[in-house]
């Protein structure tokens, strides 16, 4: 069990996130848009973040992600896991993670609607 | 809906994009104008709607707008059955082309290369648009750009420049000949008054400028990235949803393949030079003023 307080009660470090097939990724430049086929939004991922959602393929844990990225960019692992939590939570808020959080079909905002978050990345 | 007396035996038909209609007036005036307005949609089709408007000789108090058998509008303004019309058709067009993603957008054309101008309402899409085809590019539409999601081309769609009273002066030559009672609430203008080859092709993608209107503001351009371009262009997709994730991937290409820009614009002079030095094109007269 990771020592990192969770960001919400959607997720938590020993969650497995797998991205929803439903959702699609393009990736333009180093950013990325999602597009959710079933709600009909979109979501504008910053560099880093576009990162860690090609990690979300169900493999591992938030923890293990975190401490993989951590190891990889030399940052303090409490740091990247509040960082990837709080981008999972998004995700999950949003409807583009399987299993966890609203269905797309109630997912948030206007159908057809083009949202944006941007998050802080993890610290490189 | 049964042909109305005064009508013509034959009215002229037009297509815009998937639809395919007539125009059926009962008064004479009110038929001139329209034809002339929707001059560039007509085609040799077999129409699947009809367009009636009834004027007010017959009984009437208002005009009367309907589309087959449905009363769309009255009004005792014959310009603002007119606008509705125009507007109806919009509507229509997107519904009748499902295969095709739209952007609320205008566009104009050079050498076969379309820069697009997705925007909101009151950006000043359609004036900037009306500029640019005045200054020799060619008129792809000002409201409905339409992509093709599989070729990435664009329709034109070239209806009437629907020009509100702010911008009448800059373009009062381009004026409709018609009785005051016809354009007193916005000016339908073809896209003929700016020339006899003012209609482009299809054509492809080349640059987006996001325009915004801002009265008093120093014209200017910056670069905006792919991403941010996507965002902005699915903001003003008008089917998205129906088109699904291929029109996604459309709008996708498109911003990954065209430089994106976000144009402020306070000049319609200094807007037009920008957007003809992104498309390369040699400037020609453009005439001075601000964008109503």
């Amino acid at each position: 069990m990771s020592d990192v307080a969770p960001s919400s009660s959607l997720v938590h470090a020993d969650l497995v996130p797998r991205r929803r097939a439903s959702v699609h990724a393009f990736e333009l430049g180093a950013e990325s848009v999602l597009y959710d086929d079933v709600s009909g939004t979109l979501h504008h991922l910053n560099p880093q973040a576009a990162l860690v959602w090609r990690c979300l393929d169900g493999s591992g844990p938030i923890s293990e992600l975190a401490a993989d990225l951590a190891e990889a960019y030399g940052a303090e692992r409490a740091t990247v896991e509040r960082d990837v939590l709080g981008l999972v939570d998004h995700l999950a808020r949003a409807g583009a993670l399987e299993g966890v959080g609203p269905s797309p079909e109630a997912g948030p905002g206007d159908e057809g609607a083009a949202t944006a978050f941007l998050h802080d990345p993890p610290a490189p | 809906m049964t042909s109305p007396s005064g009508a013509p035996a034959d009215p002229p038909r037009f297509r815009a994009l998937g639809l395919a209609f007539t125009v059926v007036a009962t008064d004479a005036e009110v038929r001139e104008h329209v034809e002339r307005a929707l001059h560039a949609f007509r085609a040799p089709v077999e129409p699947a709607r009809v367009y009636t408007v009834l004027d007010r000789a017959q009984g009437r108090r208002e005009y009367e707008l309907h589309l087959d058998d449905h009363h769309l509008m009255s009004s005792a303004s014959a310009s603002e059955v007119v606008r509705d019309l125009v507007r109806s058709l919009n509507r229509e067009a997107v519904a009748a082309t499902p295969e095709l993603v739209f952007l609320h957008a205008s566009a104009v054309e050079h050498d076969g290369a379309a820069v697009i101008f997705p925007a909101s309402m009151e950006s000043g899409k359609t004036t900037l648009a009306a500029g640019l085809t005045r200054a020799g590019l060619r008129y792809v539409t000002d409201e409905l750009v339409a992509v093709d999601p599989r070729s990435l081309t664009v329709r034109p769609y070239p209806k009437p420049f629907s020009l509100d009273p702010g911008s009448w002066p800059l373009f009062a030559e381009a004026r409709p000949a018609a009785p005051d009672g016809l354009i007193d609430v916005q000016w339908q203008v073809p896209p003929s008054a700016f020339g006899d080859d003012a209609v482009a092709p299809d054509c492809t993608p080349a640059v987006i400028v996001f325009p915004r209107y801002q009265p008093g503001v120093e014209t200017a351009v910056r670069a905006v990235g792919p991403a941010e371009a996507l965002m902005s262009l699915a903001a003003n997709a008008l089917n998205l949803r129906e088109s699904g994730a291929m029109g996604a991937a459309a709008l996708a290409a498109l911003a990954d393949r065209c430089p994106a820009y976000r144009l402020d614009v306070g000049q319609l002079d200094a807007a037009c030079r920008i957007v003809l030095d992104l498309l390369g094109v040699e400037r020609r007269t453009v005439a001075a003023g601000g964008l109503g």
